[in-house]
């Protein structure tokens, strides 16, 4: 299985250094979707969202993959 | 009689700590019927639903208990070092009821269920030991309840990072806080309930705040007290000190 890197960029720049093998690079997409998902969860509890972070995916060669904002990986309902 | 496993002494002076072992008790323990086995880094030792017929002994390398959820996600539940036991309940339990599977290369002692049986009910001392030692897996487990269930990940992370540290250095196998983490990022996400992505970028923050330092899996904890603090730990639950009053 190929290794995929996933680089969180937020307050911090998060530079994956050991990454993990996943079959594919949609599951790659998803890993990276629900990892932003669970992040913006963490700053819902602190009272603040910032849909400008994003989690950048590289493959072993140091491609981008992916390069998922945090806007990308929710809805928003505006009522 | 097969050669004895050094760990086997380890083994013994660790639940000798616990509670007072006489003579006898010492070598019915480091003689305690075995036979030996290596398993690859990743091979399983026991499969939930199995029917054990063996207790394990860890003599080198690391393991973890674990559990799968009906959706596949995978949980683990403890992390074991060389000198534990993997599944000391499967020695009065007919079905085991989580998985064991080792980190990394791995040798193990199995014990035969009834022969683990037999000296925990026929020397109490025995009995006593081990009664302490799966008391304090539980404690252990408690506690990494409470971790998943209740705190955030950056505690979660920083709190495992403390127990290591401590487990390891019980163990002989640290020194001051700087250990060789024994799991990739995946099986860290796994133990503290979050996704992979997520403990890197906990971990990039706590080396941000200099808390940690990391050097491919060697791991450094600069500030002890900080990441304690940031952690919620409190080192009592792993029971290192508690020599239990005699019977």
């Amino acid at each position: 299985m190929p290794r995929f890197f996933f680089n969180v960029y937020d307050t911090i720049d998060a530079l994956d250094d050991e990454g993990f093998c996943l079959p594919d690079a949609a599951a790659a997409r998803r890993e990276a979707l629900l990892s932003a998902r669970a992040l913006i969860c963490e700053q819902v509890k602190l009272g603040t969202i910032n849909l400008s972070y994003r989690i950048e995916v590289l493959d072993e060669s140091g491609n981008t993959v992916l390069d998922l904002p945090y806007s990308a990986a929710v809805d928003i309902v505006d009522v | 009689m097969p050669d004895l496993h050094p760990t086997f002494d380890g083994m013994v002076r660790r639940l000798e700590r616990r509670s007072p072992l006489g003579e006898d008790d010492r070598r019915a323990l480091k003689h305690v019927q075995h036979s030996l086995r290596r398993v690859p880094a990743g091979g399983h030792i026991i499969r939930d639903g199995d029917r054990p017929e063996y207790c394990s002994l860890l003599l080198s390398g690391f393991a973890y208990r674990y559990k799968i959820t009906g959706e596949g996600a995978r949980q683990i539940i403890s992390i074991h070092m060389a000198g534990e036991f993997l599944d000391l309940q499967n020695g009065f339990l007919q079905l085991a009821d989580h998985s064991v599977q080792t980190l990394t290369e791995a040798e193990i002692a199995l014990i035969p269920s009834q022969v683990i049986e037999e000296l925990a009910l026929t020397r109490p001392a025995i009995g006593r030991t081990l009664w302490i030692d799966t008391l304090i897996d539980a404690s252990i487990f408690r506690e990494w309840v409470v971790n998943v269930g209740r705190r955030d990940s950056r505690a979660r992370v920083a709190h495992i990072l403390c127990e290591f540290s401590l487990r390891l250095e019980a163990a002989g196998l640290a020194k001051g806080h700087t250990y060789e983490l024994p799991m990739t990022q995946e099986q860290l996400a796994d133990a503290v309930g979050l996704t992979s992505v997520h403990v890197n970028r906990v971990l990039k923050q706590l080396g941000e705040q200099g808390l940690i330092s990391r050097d491919k899996r060697r791991l450094v904890i600069e500030d002890w007290a900080r990441l304690r603090d940031v952690g919620d730990f409190n080192e009592r639950y792993l029971h290192h000190d508690a020599t239990a009053m005699a019977a």
